[in-house]
């Protein structure tokens, strides 16, 4: 199995967030993961990153356990994350985020070739490398943080709300980047609330609820007003 | 009033100025990298001047040899000083820890390691005032204006240093990694640096930049090991007149309140100081920012 994720526990001092998640996932799929707010979505994105320590359970990245990895460890074995809310270095500039994305490669002229790569994904950003992050508009900051987190080369990419507060033309650009990506080869797992674009794109559907995973099914199953109803409505 | 003694107070200002700013440029790279305000930061620029007077004045050694062996001694002394209490203090910290929490968690520690600090410098170099023959004895005269080589060196080297610094956090990738941690240390973690690491090493080029300044000062005043609580509340204050988050404010506040000192000190001798307090409070109450900071609404 390409990522395992066996009985996870995840509290935050007294708030049990995770109640014993288990998940497994395959090489090349994208996988979306649903939940409501709070349902603890970014929590286990955090624990797979090694952010948070679990209290119990285990994580398997291709059979080998990262659950007790440091951070930057789990980078080193190839998982990305782009987290939730534009956490960009905003008064470095485009290029600088770049570098720090690449931060653990030393094989500068294969960066330098990856980072042309990504700038064919971002057009927009190639025109603003040396424009201080900070400075960039909204849609351009969710933009630099996927082609940030892609800098590492990773084989596993955490996705978390890419598409926040981006209006519709840029939704479906971000779709078509997301499309992309996992087409050069990366796994995906993608949390969205835009379940029009998450459905769109999901070969496996996830399903947090209560702590745990209470659904798996393929996009296709059900339909997004099903999905709706089950995730927001707990029908 | 006498031209060339304005000048000699004006550069004389200048190198207590550059001595704060190298002061606060630690201060500062320490609270931004790892959120501690270190009020120990004083007892490493005390460290940095007995390091170097044991070194140049009692080993003997080479001038250049002395000075890199003080740097080596600060490094590793920030190091145990970081790993010992530093470190568990930064752990506490989380994400959303307001910076007022966070100073107020480092002030306990460090102001309790200050003390401790303090006295192993009593308990090692005694409380007698130790002097180091100069090393830039030479005095330079133009058109009756004296102008002592050693204050213009450490005015210099500051400068020298700033440079330095610019291209370490603009042009190096583990200075880069320092300002990434500093913004965003989640992020940073998940871009693969080792935010442990980087706290360690910011915090020892802090330390460094405060050990050099103690060595700059160390032929100009004599060494006392009280020189350390003396200057570490005045460093506070330029770091908080030119705002906690500007280099360029340091730069600013420490060259302003050098100048205040040196002749204010001349003029009004020691009551200058309470002036400068008054006047760094005034300015704090309509700018509380400090200098680049935001000026109240
Ligand atoms: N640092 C923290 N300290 C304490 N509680 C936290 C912390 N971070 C998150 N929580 C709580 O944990 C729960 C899960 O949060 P999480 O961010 O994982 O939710 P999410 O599913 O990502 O939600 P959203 O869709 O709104 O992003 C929430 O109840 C939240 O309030
Ligand atoms: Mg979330």
């Amino acid at each position: 199995m390409f990522l395992s994720i066996k009985n996870l526990h995840v509290n935050y001092e007294s708030l049990e967030v995770l109640k014993g998640v288990s998940l497994d996932i395959e090489k090349g799929d994208i996988n979306v993961l649903l939940g409501a707010n709070g349902s603890g979505k970014s929590t286990m994105f955090k624990a797979i990153s090694g952010i948070l320590r679990p209290a119990k359970g285990e994580i398997f990245f291709q059979d080998t356990k990262i659950n007790k990895l440091q951070a930057h460890a789990i980078v080193k074995k190839g998982i990305a994350q782009a987290p939730e809310g534009k956490r960009l270095f905003i008064d470095m500039t485009v290029e600088e985020n770049l570098e720090m994305g690449a931060y653990l490669r030393t094989d500068k002229r294969e960066i330098e070739a990856d980072r042309e790569d990504i700038m064919d994904r971002f057009p927009v950003l190639r025109k603003k490398l040396k424009v201080i992050s900070g400075n960039l508009s909204g849609g351009e900051q969710q933009m630099l943080v996927i082609a940030r987190s892609l800098m590492s080369k990773p084989q596993l990419l955490l996705l978390d709300e890419p598409a926040q507060g981006l209006s519709p033309v840029l939704v479906d650009e971000v779709a078509d980047i997301i499309t992309g990506i996992n087409q050069s080869g990366i796994t995906i797992i993608l949390i969205e609330h835009n379940l029009r674009l998450g459905l769109g794109l999901a070969h496996w559907v996830f399903v947090l609820e209560s702590g745990v995973i209470a659904t798996k099914a393929k996009g296709t199953d059900m339909s997004e007003v099903e999905y709706a109803k089950k995730i927001y409505l707990g029908g | 009033m006498d031209g060339t003694l304005l000048f000699q107070l004006f550069v004389n200002g200048l190198s207590i100025g550059a001595i704060y700013i190298l002061l606060v440029f630690g201060l500062q790279l320490i609270i931004r990298t790892t959120g501690i305000v270190n009020f120990a930061h004083g007892e490493m620029y005390v460290f940095g001047a007995y390091t170097f007077w044991f070194t140049y004045s009692v080993l003997d050694l080479h001038l250049g040899f002395a000075v890199i062996l003080t740097v080596i001694v600060m490094a590793i002394i920030s190091g145990v000083v970081y790993r010992a209490v530093f470190h568990y203090v930064q752990a506490r910290f989380k994400a959303d820890t307001p910076l007022s929490d966070k100073a107020l968690m480092s002030a306990m520690a460090s102001i309790g390691l200050m003390m401790v600090l303090s006295r192993i410098i009593v308990l090692y170099f005694g409380t007698d005032q130790k002097g180091i023959p100069s090393f830039l004895p030479q005095v330079f005269v133009f058109s009756g204006i004296r102008l002592p080589a050693e204050r213009l060196s450490i005015i210099l080297i500051a400068v020298l240093i700033a440079g330095i610094l610019s291209f370490f956090f603009f042009g190096t990738k583990l200075g880069k990694a320092m300002r990434a941690v500093s913004t965003d240390s989640l992020a940073s973690k998940l871009m693969g640096i080792n935010s442990d690491r980087i706290f360690i090493a910011s915090f020892a080029l802090g330390s460094i930049l405060a050990g050099v300044a103690g060595l700059l000062i160390a032929p100009v005043f004599a060494l006392d090991p009280a020189m350390g609580t003396e200057i570490i509340f005045m460093a506070m204050l330029v770091m908080v007149f030119g705002g906690i988050n500007s280099y360029k404010g340091a730069v600013y506040a420490g060259i302003t309140v050098g100048l205040a000192e040196s002749f204010g000190y001349y003029f009004i001798g020691i009551i200058s100081h309470v002036l400068l307090f008054v006047m760094v409070m005034v300015f704090l109450i309509f700018r509380p920012g400090g200098f680049f900071g935001e000026a109240l609404e």
